[in-house]
Order: structure tokens, then sequence, then C-alpha cells
């Protein structure tokens, strides 16, 4: 248990140290070979030789990095159409607040099941470049089927709609996040992962400060009033979908004819789930899970909830209100990365996961039992929200053995789904019933549910000396002294010619690696899949 | 009634009366909500219409009344009516919007049902006087007092609170700023009702035919100000949408009751702090302990 436990430490050099070792020298030095050219020196002809078209220049890329930013840009603004839209929703649908959630729960009721397939239909069913292409068409009718829906005051249509729209929201940021893999390497990757955060949080944030203009725009220029100026804003909210398909379509494309050009492989996800592993995740992986789902139900509902909460108790406008709702989001743009930035160089993991919970405690505290600007407590949300993100994502990977990761992060991110199409009925619910007070007082609950599995996360920590909460610099000394050891046991054992890691189990990724090098399969450079997968939820949950 | 009709032997130390003087009727094109900015107005003297016999409504066993409207032209038989009801103990109302009675208050309910309204777009807005006599002399106040519980009122943070003075012995009227415009009172509803500037009357012009007239008249210079009430908000589709509207108010004697936390709330919140608390505290040390033990258990080295 403890070695399975370890392992994740060990799963890079691994895997390297077998590549040089074991193949007389044959598939390596061929695979250095072609790894050696440097794709913007493949010559060309006519104006794809100009460097805004070259698949090896750097401003073709940055084209390509353009459209993949905006890919996500469409399914983000439209998400939160309903909270930016709350009271005109509800005074002309004639909807209860269970019903107006219920918006939001149907959203997330596919992406419980599809969360586990995203990955496998990207790969092997409609491979990256058609798969992006149809999630996106699933983005934008969707929402063309929940415009209309208002249009003609149908819910059911509405909710049809925004179950369209939920299989194929959470899947195209699978597709945009494969896509950046592909494209982009090394250290270039974090700048492009954080970009597409900041233009997805920059999507929610606009949403919720246009959407009421909008409206009311859409209520003079076409002289309508009710569900159906409700149901063309929602119209118009649906171009920006439009935008992500042509984006999708062009990023197709590209993609297609830069594979050509450089003679590589179809993007791929990489994400293997098997979920016959689930037997083999331990109790902190589990704690994770409830931390994970607690946390996040506290947060989403609250924002899809939060604009008609304002308006009530702190008689802001409607105005005041979406703009105070939207700090959330523009705050993370800014303070994901940073935050991220910081738990990557101190560690420390389950802390900061600890102290997270308690700000965001705090910050509820504040909306709920006092009446100080809200602008505070939404703030210190925003950043503890961060955070969190930044801090318990990575965490899985300590966790979890690095095969089981696909795994792991799909049934993490199922039950997160599950949760919040659940909740998101209740929250309604107890709007409709009980009052923003006992609302409040029940995402205090939730929360402290996710601060109990993270103080017993701490203590399994503690006791079973799983070393999830090391600080950056104990944990790369430990991986230092694991090397060490590996180094000195090899040099003992050399004239037997006996591969080191004989003695422990071996992944099946690691021997579909290793048979592949042997067959002469060109790996990517930057082939460790895991690390793509973890970084987008990281930085986008 | 004439002036002393109604004596006591001996001058009473206080005495607060509250009377609903008149009912308006104004054109809101604009669709604000607010009388101030209506573009007609129609005003109605309570006194002047029918009501039925209050004693033959009465109900001994519930102690309520209603005071229903006879025969007013163009409009039904009861489509004003004045509910009321004193508790006699502290509990709150079962309906919203759910009004804390103590002993020393009476809720009543204005209902409008059917009322013709003679505009377009007509609301309708109650004006309410309260007369005051006191011996010290205190301002009469109406104010807003926000509330951070709304579990009563889902959505309602604000009481207002029209009070004759800070002791024991003032009186109030308190009430919830929202009526409804349907009977079941559900949250689709509601609808805000926004109060106006406290008027100070000089020469109080009471109804002829009220105790108000005949016990104050007396040579008491009671106190008396004025406030109007009005129902609706922009948006909702004026009175005419629903042609009904309810409000709920209190009047009591003494200090206005406040709405407190829940034992609900209050047992969720110890129990979310103390038990992440407590498990930190117990754990770390049993944790701690283990560490310890296991320390002083490791064999010497040998060399």
């Amino acid at each position: 248990m403890t070695d399975n436990e370890r392992s994740p430490l060990l799963g890079d050099r691994s895997q390297s140290s077998d590549q040089t070792n074991d193949d007389n020298g044959m598939s390596p030095k061929q695979y250095n070979l072609s790894r050696s050219i440097d794709p913007s020196s493949i010559a060309l002809t006519g104006c794809a030789n100009t460097a805004c078209c070259h698949p090896g220049k750097w401003l073709h890329r940055f084209v390509i990095l353009f459209l993949m930013c905006f890919l996500g840009f469409g399914s983000y603004f439209c998400y939160d159409n309903p909270a930016a839209l709350q009271d005109d929703m509800k005074k002309d649908l004639r909807i209860t607040t269970s019903q107006f959630m219920s918006f939001y729960s149907w959203y997330s009721w596919p992406n419980v099941i599809l969360c586990f397939f995203g990955g496998f239909l990207l790969d092997s069913v409609f491979g990256i470049r058609l798969g992006t292409i149809i999630f996106a068409s699933c983005v934008m009718l969707g929402q063309l089927v929940f415009a209309l829906g208002a249009y003609l005051d149908a819910l059911w249509l509405m909710q049809a709609g925004r179950f369209i729209f939920g299989t194929g929201g959470e899947s195209l940021a699978v597709a945009q996040n494969a896509y950046a893999v592909n494209w982009f390497k090394g250290k270039e990757l974090n700048m492009v992962f954080g970009l597409q955060l900041s233009f997805a949080r920059v999507g929610s944030t606009v949403n919720m400060n246009v959407m009421g203009p909008v409206y009311d725009i859409v209520g003079n220029f076409f002289d309508k009033d009710g569900y159906q100026q409700l149901g063309i804003a929602l119209f118009f909210a649906s171009f920006t979908c439009f935008l992500s398909l042509c984006c999708a379509s062009m990023l197709g494309y590209f993609d297609r004819r830069a594979k050509r050009i450089l003679r590589t492989d179809e993007s791929k996800t990489g994400e293997v789930i098997h979920l016959t592993d689930v037997k083999d995740f331990g109790l902190a992986f589990w704690m994770l899970c409830i931390i994970c789902v607690a946390f996040y139900v506290s947060i989403f509902p609250f924002i899809s909830l939060g604009v008609v909460f304002f308006e009530s108790k702190y008689d802001f406008t409607k105005s005041q209100a979406t703009a105070v709702n939207g700090i959330v989001y523009i705050i993370s743009a800014v303070a994901s990365p940073l935050l991220g930035f910081m738990v990557d160089r101190l560690g420390r993991n389950i802390s900061f996961v600890i102290i997270g919970i308690i700000v965001t405690i705090a910050a509820h505290a504040t909306l709920a039992f006092t009446f100080l600007n809200p602008f505070v407590g939404m703030s210190i949300m925003g950043v503890s929200y961060s955070l969190l993100a930044s801090a318990l994502w990575p965490t899985v990977a300590y966790v979890v053995a690095e095969h089981q990761l696909g795994t792991a992060y799909g049934i993490m991110q199922a039950i997160q789904n599950l949760g919040l199409a659940v909740i998101s009925l209740v929250c309604g619910n107890l709007v409709d019933n009980h009052g923003y007070l006992i609302l409040e007082v029940f995402f205090l609950a939730w929360l402290c549910v996710a601060l109990v599995a993270a103080v017993i996360l701490y203590l399994i920590d503690s006791a079973r000396g799983l070393n999830l909460n090391l600080s950056a610099r104990r944990r790369y000394e430990l991986e230092e002294e694991i090397e060490r050891e590996e180094k000195m046991k090899e040099e003992r054992l050399g004239e037997l010619r006996v591969p080191v890691d004989l003695l422990r189990p071996r992944s099946v990724f690691h021997f579909r690696n290793r048979y592949l090098s042997k067959v002469g399969v060109k790996l990517p450079e930057h082939y460790n899949v895991y690390t793509s997968a973890l970084v987008r939820r990281s930085l986008l949950q | 009634m004439s002036a002393g009709a109604i004596t006591f032997t001996s001058q009473p130390l206080s005495a607060f009366a509250v009377i609903f003087t008149k009912l308006w009727d104004f054109n809101d094109p604009d669709d604000t909500g607010s009388l101030t900015n209506a573009s007609n107005l129609t005003k109605y003297h309570m006194d002047s219409l029918t009501w039925n016999d209050f004693g033959k409504n009465m109900q001994m066993n519930t102690t309520s009344g209603v005071f229903s409207l006879l025969n007013h032209k163009g409009a039904n038989n009861g489509s004003l009516v004045l509910w009321m009801r004193a508790y006699g103990s502290h509990a709150r109302a079962e309906e919203l919007p759910k009004l804390l009675h103590s002993p020393d208050s009476m809720e009543f309910s204005f209902k409008i049902d059917k009322f013709p309204g003679k505009y377009l777009a007509s609301r309708f807005a109650l004006e309410v006087t309260v007369l005051r006599f006191m011996e010290a002399a205190a301002d009469m106040s109406i104010e807003t007092h926000k509330n951070l519980d709304d579990e009563y009122t889902p959505g309602i943070f604000k009481a207002t609170h029209y009070s004759t003075g800070e002791h024991n012995d003032a009186g109030y009227v308190a009430w919830k700023p929202v009526c409804y415009a349907g009977a079941r009172h559900t949250l689709e509803e509601d609808r805000f009702t926004t109060t106006y500037g406290l008027r100070k009357d000089a020469t109080p012009a009471l109804p002829q035919a009220s105790i108000a007239h005949a016990f104050f008249m007396t040579g008491m210079k009671p106190q008396t100000t004025s406030v109007n009430i009005s129902f609706g908000m922009e948006g909702d589709g004026f009175y005419k949408a629903s042609s009904y509207l309810d409000w709920n108010a209190l009047v009591g004697i003494g200090q206005p009751p406040e709405d407190h936390l829940s034992t609900l709330v209050i047992s969720v919140i110890t129990a979310g702090v103390g038990l992440p608390a407590a498990l930190f505290l117990f754990g770390g040390l049993a944790v701690g302990i283990k560490k310890l033990v296991r320390r002083q258990q490791t064999y010497p080295e040998i060399d």
C-alpha cells in the first residue's frame, strides 16, 4: 500500500530510465532523431511558408492559441445566463426558484456519465477534430433550444436545451485541453492553460455584466415584453456559441493541415478510464472526493442564486448585483494561476485545502450574518475558491497511482456533477420555502463537512505517513533520496543486467510505452498525459 | 360620535389609536410603483364607505372580526375587507408573512378583492393615521429595521416599524414591506410595498364616527401623524393583473417584536463549527500520542 502510494513520485523516472536502458540502442536513437527536427524549419511552398500560416512558426501557433481560447468562451458565457437574468426569468416565466435551479441541475446530469466517456469519445470514436466540432455544435444547439423554449414559454423545452448544452460543455473543455497539450510544449503550456482559464472566467464575468443590458435593449428595440423578450435575449447569447463553433471548425482544419505538413499523428487526450480501478482507491481518495463535492456545492449554486439575494438583502440594483456576483470569477481568473504557482512552490497541499475551506466559511458567514458590503465577502470567496482548486486537484496525483489517475479524476468529476445536480434543486427549494439565511446555513453546513473531510485527510496523512502534505522542498529532497537509492541498487546489481525495477510491479502504461518504443512509434516528448488532465481540472474547476 | 362621548374617570397616562383613514387609487402609467409619480389620484374616505356590522361578524372563540365593504357603487360586497385578530399569546402566524405575535398585539389584514380600479394602470395605497397621547413627549417615527433573518418571509430582510416612542407605554404598527397578489400568499404572488414619509398633522381631521374622535377630542392634545403605504412594484402588471391585494400588519403596545434566529440555525452552526474543531483537537492529540509512543519503542542502535 505504501509502495503504491509512493510510486507517483517515481513514475517519470522509471519510464525514462527504461527507455534508455533496455533497447540495445535501437529505437531510442530513431526516436531521438525524429525529435530533433525543428518543425519550423520544414520548407513549404507559396503562402504556406509565411510566418502566419506555417504550422511550426510561432505566429501561426499564436493564431491557434487565440482560436483555442475562444473555443470555450461560448460555453462559459452561456452556462451562467440564468444567473445573470434570474429575476427577469422568474418574472417572465413565472417560475419558482427551484424550477429556476433546474436549469443548472439539468446541465450537470449528463456530465455525471460523460466525464468518463469524454476522453474515450474524443480519442477513439470521433477523433479530436470531429469530436470538438460535434461538442461545440451540441453547445450551440442546446443554447438555441433553451432560447426557443423561453420564446415559447415552455419550461420543459428550456430544460431539454440545458441538457443538450450540458452534453457538449464539459467535453468541449477536454478537447480544448487536448489541443493545448498537442500544440504547445513545456513551459509554454503553463501560459496557455493560464490564458485559457482567463478567457473562460472573463467569459463568465462578461455574461454577468452584459446580459442584463442586452435584455433591456432587446425589450426596447423589438418592443417585446415578458418571455418573448427573454427568448430573443438568449438567442443573442447563442451567437457566442456560434463563435465557438467557428473556432472549433477552424481548429479542426488547421490541426489536420498541421499534422499533414509536420507528419505527426492526430492529437489525443490520452485519458484512460478503467472503472475496476476503484477498488484500489484508499480512504484518502474518498476524502478528497467528499471535499470536492462539499466545497463546490457551496460555491456554484450560490453564484446561481446570488443576484436576487444581493438585490433583496442589500437593496442593490440589478447591475450592481450582477457585478458583485461576477467578482468571484474575475478574481479567480487572476488569482488561480498565481495561487497555483504558489502551491507548486510551497507544497503543503492539504494545509492549503484546509485554509481555503476555512476562508470560504468566513466569507459565507460574512454574507449570511452581517450587512457588510458583499463586495468584501465575494472577493474573499474568489481568492479562497482559487486557492482550493489549485491545492486540491494536484493532491489526487499524490494519492492515486499514475496509471489510475484518469479514472480517479473521472470519478471525482462524476461525483461532483452528481452533487451539483441534486443540490441545485435542493437550494432552489430552500430559497422558496425557507429564505436565504437558511440557504447560507445550508452552504456553511456543507463547508463544515468539507472541513471535517479535510481534517480527516490530514490525520490519515500524519498517521500513515502518506507524504501528502509535504512542503515542495521536502518532496524534492525525498525524490532525490529515492533516486540515489535506485542508482545505488542499480550499480550493485549492474553485473546481473537485471532491470532495477524488476522487483516492483509495473503498470500497463509502462509496458505499453516500452512496447511502443521498441516498435519505433514516436512518443510525444512531453508525454505525461496525466499532467494535462490534472492541469485542466485544477485551473478550470 | 361626538367628542367626549367616551371618557375615563381619571386622565389616562398614555393612549394610542390607529386609524385607516383613506384609500388611494392612483394611476401609474410609467410603471414605477410609486405614489409620488402618480398621474391621477382618486381618494376614498374610509369612513364614507358603508361597512357591515362588526358585531355580527365577530367570532369570540378565535377573537377575530371583520369589517367588510357593503354596497359601494360598482364594487361587490366584501371587495374591501379589514380583518383583525388578537392572538393573546406568543406565537407566529401560520401564513406568510408569518408575523410574530405577542399578547400585547393584534394582527390585521387589509384585503382588496376585485374592488374596481378607475385607471388603466391602477394601483392602490392606504393612508394610516396614528394618534398618541403620552406624558413623555417623544417623537413618532417610522423606521425600517434591517434583519438578517428571512427564515419566515423568504427574501424579505426588512421590517417597517411605525412607533410612537421608545418606552413601554408606546404603541406601534409593524409590518414587513410585502403584500400579496393572491390569496394563497405564495412566493410568486409577493409584491413590495412602499412607505412614504411621515406627515405630522397639526389639526387632525378625524372621522366623526370613530372611537378616536369620541375619545381624543376632549381636550387632550394628541399628536397625530400619518403615513401612506402603496402596494405593488415595478413590472408586476399593476393591480389589474390579479385584482387582488392583501397586506398584513401588527398593531400593539410596547416595542415591536423582533425575529430571532431559530434554534435550527443555531444548532447547525454550533455543530458545524464544533465538529471540525473537536475532530482536529482529538485527532491531533491521538496522532501526537501515537508518534510519541512509537518513538519510545524504536530499537536502540546496534553500532
